[in-house]
């Protein structure tokens, strides 16, 4: 059952990790923790479908993040009423988050080219020295002149940043406007700096 | 589910390195055994590992933009490269995939939709129409401000907020229900503010000094920014600019005086006068109701309610002592009680219910939240 369920969460689940995190950040506003929100909310889908496969797994997805994340508000010391806001105002405009679910395949490799070519140079070359040619890991070392470990610590860090990099906009610099000050008025927000 | 703290880069990182295994090896049963024992301890291992595997997976693709040379391609060259590839092999799925080879769809991350508030706005029009008001009603007062030292009264409805300019240059602003009585003569300017909150600021005069009677107290400005407040004997003045003098107490003997420096929060009551240093942008937050906000930074909601409660006809009442005492953060408009009740039911798990012109908060049953 395991392996069947692991590849219902890898088909059904994982596509939608873009939106997710667009999401996530939206209501939850700490670029810091969505790593951890992305986590536990696929730790929670994946337990509850060990039960049951929800039959709608996107809407199940965001259903969970969203309890997920007014959870966490409740237990925070200071309650932060924009978070809130924002959480209520995506109540309901859950289906009207874009996500790019099924692409083509020239859509893919592009989404391919552009994720590895933002990994740094050494890792850049030693994920496709591994992927694409499968070269031994002394192989390439040797062709890299570096060290062997130095080459596994390379193509770990390479895995873990295409996985970010797969699902993220091309935003590195992109942070979320912390500083800026957003007032409530019936579900806007609105900046305000008016004398 | 699992109590215990976790991290969920730690996580990752464990995660990358059995996936680093699997596929580098040395890879055995012992090794396979330790794995099954790793991704069954925690739905959180399994979701990371199972995201990082499908990654890798994806990245498999990259061999159709194989080089026939083996050597790694040049960043930047990959997208042509997958452009034809996909043309050549024929999954070209639309014509407009032909367009546009580099071009990205504009990531919107932006966390903040500005949109003008309406409400706002309109505040500001009614406030310059009062302005422009009151500049015909001063200069009619200058006519008589020589003979008539009487001086003119201005008062404000709860929610509004006005801004009243002076003959001399000066401004008040009126916060919500609030009453002033302004009284120039030759040798003095003399605001007495019977209620509520006003800001005032002050034209340079060093023969005519700006005094503002609240209650028993005193505050003497020179060119300076400065509010107050006033809870019947209670006063409170938030200096933004320049200094002002506090003294007391009218109608006693005993005379305080305090010299409040730009950046300072004074509260007087009972003839002490308490003075409390704070950040300029702490001094300013708490002038944001000219804009028609209030500004929380950890602040009792039961505080915050009683704030808001000053600028709505409609009150808001907390029945719960430890609600209460929870802290609020964040920014709300004054006279948008509806709102802050929905947020505050929602982040708190309370209750609203409406009684008249009363709204109580009370507790949820814990088995009625979600």
């Amino acid at each position: 059952m395991g392996d069947s369920l692991d590849d219902w969460f890898k088909q059904e689940v994982i596509p939608h990790e873009l939106a997710l995190k667009r999401f996530i950040l939206r209501i939850w506003r700490r670029p810091d923790d969505v790593h951890d929100v992305l986590q536990e909310t696929y730790a929670k889908v994946y337990q509850a479908a060990l039960t049951s496969r929800p039959r709608a797994p996107k809407a199940f997805l965001f259903t969970t993040v969203h309890h997920l994340v007014a959870d966490r508000l409740r237990r925070e010391r200071v309650v932060s009423i924009d978070a809130v806001a924002d959480l209520e105002s995506l109540n309901v405009s859950i289906d009207e988050i874009s996500e790019e679910r099924r692409v083509s395949a020239r859509q893919e490799l592009k989404v391919l080219a552009e994720a590895i070519d933002r990994l740094p140079t050494r890792c850049r070359q030693v994920l496709w020295l591994r992927r694409v040619e499968a070269l031994p890991i002394k192989v390439i070392a040797e062709r890299l002149g570096i060290e062997v470990v130095t080459v596994d610590k390379h193509l770990m860090r390479a895995r873990r940043l295409l996985a970010a990099y797969l699902s993220a906009p091309d935003t590195s610099g992109t942070k979320t406007s912390e500083g800026a000050s957003s007032t409530i008025d019936d579900g806007n927000t609105s900046e305000q700096s008016r004398d | 589910m699992m109590a215990i703290q976790v991290n969920s880069r730690e996580i990752e990182a464990a995660a990358d390195a059995w996936l680093h295994r699997k596929d580098v090896g040395p890879w055995d049963r012992t090794a396979e055994a330790a794995f099954e024992h790793w991704i069954n301890e925690s739905p959180r291992h399994r979701v990371a590992y199972l995201r990082l595997e499908s990654a890798w997976d994806r990245a498999e693709r990259l061999t159709a933009l194989r080089r026939p040379d083996g050597e790694v391609p040049v960043k930047g060259s990959l997208f042509c490269a997958a452009d034809r590839a996909a043309g050549s092999a024929g999954v070209l799925e639309s014509p407009e995939c032909l367009v546009g080879c580099t071009e990205r769809e504009p990531e919107d991350l932006s966390v903040v939709s500005v949109s003008p508030v309406e409400g706002s706005t309109r505040r500001v029009h009614v406030g310059r129409r009062a302005i422009a008001a009151s500049i015909v009603l001063i200069a009619m007062a200058a006519a008589f401000w020589w003979t008539q030292p009487r001086g003119m009264t201005y008062s404000t409805a709860v929610g509004a907020v006005e801004l009243v300019p002076i003959a001399d240059g000066s401004t008040v602003t009126l916060n919500t229900a609030t009453k002033v009585h302004i009284a120039l003569t030759e040798k003095s300017r003399s605001i007495d503010l019977e209620r509520g909150e006003a800001l005032f600021e002050v034209a340079k005069d060093p023969h005519r000094p700006f005094v503002v009677l609240a209650g028993h107290k005193w505050i003497v400005a020179v060119g300076t920014k400065f509010s107050v407040r006033r809870d019947g004997d209670d006063v409170q003045v938030v200096v933004t600019e320049g200094t002002v003098r506090i003294e007391g107490d009218r109608g006693t003997s005993a005379v305080h005086r305090e010299l409040a420096h730009a950046g300072t929060i004074a509260r007087a009551r009972d003839g002490d006068v308490v003075l409390t240093p704070v950040s300029l942008s702490t001094a300013e937050d708490s002038l944001s109701w000219r804009r028609g906000i209030l500004v929380f930074r950890d602040t009792k909601l039961q505080e915050a309610v009683a704030e808001l409660n000053r600028y709505n006809d409609v009150q808001i009442r907390i029945d719960d002592e430890a609600a209460g005492r929870l802290s609020i953060a964040g920014e709300v408009r004054s006279t948008n009680v509806n709102t802050f009740v929905r947020l505050v039911e929602r982040a708190y798990h309370l209750h609203a219910d409406r009684e008249g012109g009363v709204i109580v908060l009370r507790p949820l049953r814990h088995d009625e939240g979600t």
